[in-house]
């Protein structure tokens, strides 16, 4: 009779066990899953509102609501890096011609992230003070190419020889369960400002 | 008493898995939500610009085309197309083409306006089968040929360039392609308008001045610009009578019919001088001396100074002792049937350099001088200058393309 | 121990059994969700880029060096496709055209169409040559049981 108790306690032992480590197992399954879902949420919001500012930005390039006040789209671009571009456009449909900048800063400048490798992308327009986007961006790139489209190496004398760029951006989540940082890729292939075609 | 323990924990436990779960729902929801909507923005943008490259097709072949592309259903959404005359004086068109899908609505709006050649710094329908381009050529300003453009170590190309036909390089495309920074676009048809010249005449007889070749004695007028004066006669031999050009001309047309002008001088305002005529040297137009602007823009961007030179035969430099140093040309010069050359460039000395600053529009091109090894031996070189107010403004009547160009794209 | 409460216990790992097993579920379909909008998005992004890199090219091979004012000097329908094999030089070129591209180990695959269109009816097509063609790019992935569908038409014209 006491060899049976002894075995129920040990099964019981067992069986608990089991299922307090099933429990411990899923509880902790929740927890980095609830980060992992919340990280990448954030970061398909940012790579999906990133891609739409780029877009929104760049598809204006050259462009004036008065014509007349920038009648050479050829001169769109003032200055092009590979991780910087300067171009003109009427941003505020006003009528007056604006300049917009981008830039990538340097990963030592965002230090509040865990992240270590995720960057602020900086959007200045008319040298106001720059606005600085923190969407968890790691990578912006752009690549240049001339009217018969062979690509331009930099540096680049007269960016009047950009005809159409590529545009590449990588996005990392800022924060992360256990330092596995989900990323996205968002890139746009020769995207081309129809205003540098007119005239 | 453990059992119901136990039912009590366990409950307590699904609860919090309970919440748990639907805060993954929510983010279920939320990442659909960003993903659809990128789609949704990026459909209803694709719709937006087929419209408008539908409707650009459209205008492109019937210029007066107005009536739209109303509602119609593409990729589960709608396309809708309006055409207005924003501008009824100057003739200025806008297509706006707008894309519905689901609750996303993207624009596209293309604005037209009349082109006209003075916009061009070179225009040509021939460029002769041995002229081709090369490293020491620029062109500042927009350019277009009929023919094929020929290229021999980097020409380079500031404004728009264009041609009908493509590119033929003189070796291969590595060592010889032209750097346009402006673009380049082939496959363009833009040939010169019969009646360039001629639809002058009637502006220049109603409220311009008119000048009759066909009167015996008053086949070649001798045309000088002074202020605001012009200064002509019919001959060498008698002096010149004036008249105040405002007033003689106030829409700033200046026709020689059938005749030949021969001009010099200093503008003052905007006027366009047109020769027409096509038999025994008629319609030509000799440059006799420099021909510049009261007011340089170059150096007083406020000059309302501007000269258009429309022959239908040929605008040619004298071969004379004022041009044996140099010759300043401030105009858009447009040949209908011939070109713009130098009078014996051949055989004349050495000449210095034409400084024009303006345009070139013409049927075939035309020398100024010869070379040998990049030595000048005979007549000029050059150096022409884009005047860049021409991307927006064309002196009084300057002949148009009869077509539109878009003057801006906004999507 | 009683049999109510044996009949409490055992009711309670019932219940926590359905739960983890739900909560299991929970997981396994929210993480297919959210792979499958990450993969929606990065395949916008591969059509967009295509559409684009599309749009920059000639009309058709006979209006890339000279102009036409003749549909009867179009590529006919049955013939648009790439002229020369791997050669890229107008819009049409991408009809029947197949691209793969690996972004973070998700493979895509784009298949696309290019046909002629009437502008009264650009949801269909046409076997006639027209002055519009109409490119439909399908994005699919191993990875997820959608197939994106983007398109665009492009037209012939040019102002100058």
């Amino acid at each position: 009779m006491g060899y049976s108790t002894i075995l129920d306690i040990l099964a019981s032992i067992v069986m608990g066990g089991i299922l307090l480590n099933t429990v411990l197992q899923l509880s902790d399954s929740a927890a980095e899953k609830t980060y992992n879902y919340s990280g990448e949420l954030s970061l398909q919001q940012n790579l999906a509102t990133v891609a739409q500012v780029i877009e929104y930005d760049f598809r204006k390039m050259g462009y004036c609501a008065n014509w007349q006040n920038f009648p050479d789209p050829s001169k769109a671009i003032a200055a092009a890096d590979s991780s910087s571009i300067k171009f003109y456009t009427d941003y505020d449909n006003d009528g007056d011609i604006d300049s917009i900048r981008y830039y990538l800063g340097s990963t030592s400048e965002l230090t509040s992230t865990p992240n270590p490798r995720d960057r602020l992308l900086y959007r200045v327009v008319n040298n106001q003070t720059p606005n600085e986007v923190n969407l968890g961006i790691t990578q912006f790139y752009l690549i240049y190419f001339d009217a018969l489209g062979d690509t331009v190496h930099l540096p680049i004398a007269n960016p009047g020889i950009i005809s159409s760029y590529e545009i590449n951006i990588r996005v990392e989540s800022v924060y992360a369960y256990d330092e596995k940082y989900s990323s996205a890729y968002w890139r746009q292939i020769r995207l081309v400002a129809r205003n540098l075609k007119n005239r | 008493m453990s059992g119901k323990a136990m039912l009590l924990l366990i409950s307590g436990f699904t609860m919090l898995m309970m919440v748990v779960a639907n805060n993954f729902n929510t983010v279920s929801g939320r990442v659909t939500d960003n993903y659809v909507d990128y789609f949704n923005k990026t459909t209803s943008h694709n719709i937006a610009i087929s419209g408008a490259n539908m409707a650009a097709n459209l205008l492109f072949l019937d210029s007066t085309w107005n009536a739209g592309i109303p509602n119609k259903n593409y990729q589960g959404g709608k396309l809708n197309v309006t055409v207005q005359t924003i501008d009824a004086y100057k003739n200025i068109k806008r297509i706006t083409s707008v894309g519905i899908f689901r609750r996303d609505t993207s624009k596209v709006e293309v604005t037209f306006a009349p082109s006209k050649f003075s916009k061009f710094a070179y225009y040509s329908i021939y460029e002769g089968t041995n002229i081709w381009w090369m490293n020491k050529d620029t062109v500042w300003g927009p350019f277009h040929t009929q023919d094929i453009l020929r290229a021999a170590n980097h020409p380079v190309f500031f404004g728009k360039a264009s041609s009908k036909g493509g590119i033929k390089y003189y070796t291969n495309q590595a060592t010889d392609k032209p750097y346009f920074y402006g673009g380049y676009e082939q496959g363009v048809d833009l040939s010169l308008p019969t009646n360039g010249v001629t639809a002058l005449k009637t502006p220049a007889q109603n409220n311009g001045l008119y000048f009759n070749g066909n009167n015996s004695g008053q086949g070649t007028v001798y045309l000088k610009f002074s202020g605001d004066y012009l200064l002509y006669r019919y001959s060498t031999m008698t002096p010149y009578d004036s008249v105040h050009l405002p007033t003689a001309a106030p829409n700033g047309v200046i026709y020689v019919d059938n005749g030949v002008a021969r001009i010099q001088g200093t503008v003052k305002g905007a006027y366009t001088i047109a020769c027409s005529g096509t038999s025994s040297g008629k319609g030509t137009i000799w440059l006799d001396d420099d021909i510049v602007y009261s007011k340089d823009p170059r150096t007083d961007p406020t000059s309302t100074d501007m000269l258009g030179i429309v022959a239908q035969s040929n605008v040619w430099i004298t071969d004379n002792t004022p041009n044996r140093s140099n010759i300043n040309i401030h105009a858009s010069i447009y040949v209908q049937n011939g070109g713009f050359g130098a009078e014996k460039y051949d055989t004349r000395p050495v000449s210095g350099t034409i400084n024009l600053l303006g345009g070139i529009i013409q049927n075939t091109r035309q020398a100024v001088g010869t070379f040998n090894s990049g030595v000048i031996k005979t007549g000029f070189s050059k150096s022409y200058r884009y005047d860049t107010r021409f991307m927006t403004a064309s002196p009084p009547f300057f002949p148009g393309t009869g077509g539109y160009e878009i003057v801006s794209w906004y999507e | 121990m009683n049999l109510g409460q044996s009949l409490f216990a055992i009711g309670a790992l019932t219940i926590l059994s359905l739960s983890i097993l739900r909560m299991n579920n929970n997981i396994l379909s929210t993480d297919e969700t959210v792979m499958n909008s990450k993969i929606g998005i990065l395949a916008t992004s591969i059509g967009t880029s295509l559409i684009e890199e599309a749009s920059k090219l000639a009309f058709d091979e006979n209006t890339r060096t000279d102009p036409v004012n003749s549909l009867s000097l179009l590529t006919p329908a049955l013939s648009l496709g790439q002229e020369v094999s791997g050669v890229f030089d107008d819009f049409d070129d991408y009809n029947n055209y197949t691209q793969n591209d690996t972004i973070y180990s998700i493979p895509f695959r784009t298949v696309c169409r290019v046909t002629y269109i009437e502008p009264s009816s650009p949801d269909g097509s046409t076997s006639n040559r027209t002055w519009h063609k109409k490119l439909t790019v399908k994005i699919s992935s191993d990875f997820s049981r959608d197939t994106l569908e983007l398109s665009t038409i492009y037209s012939y014209w040019y102002f100058r």
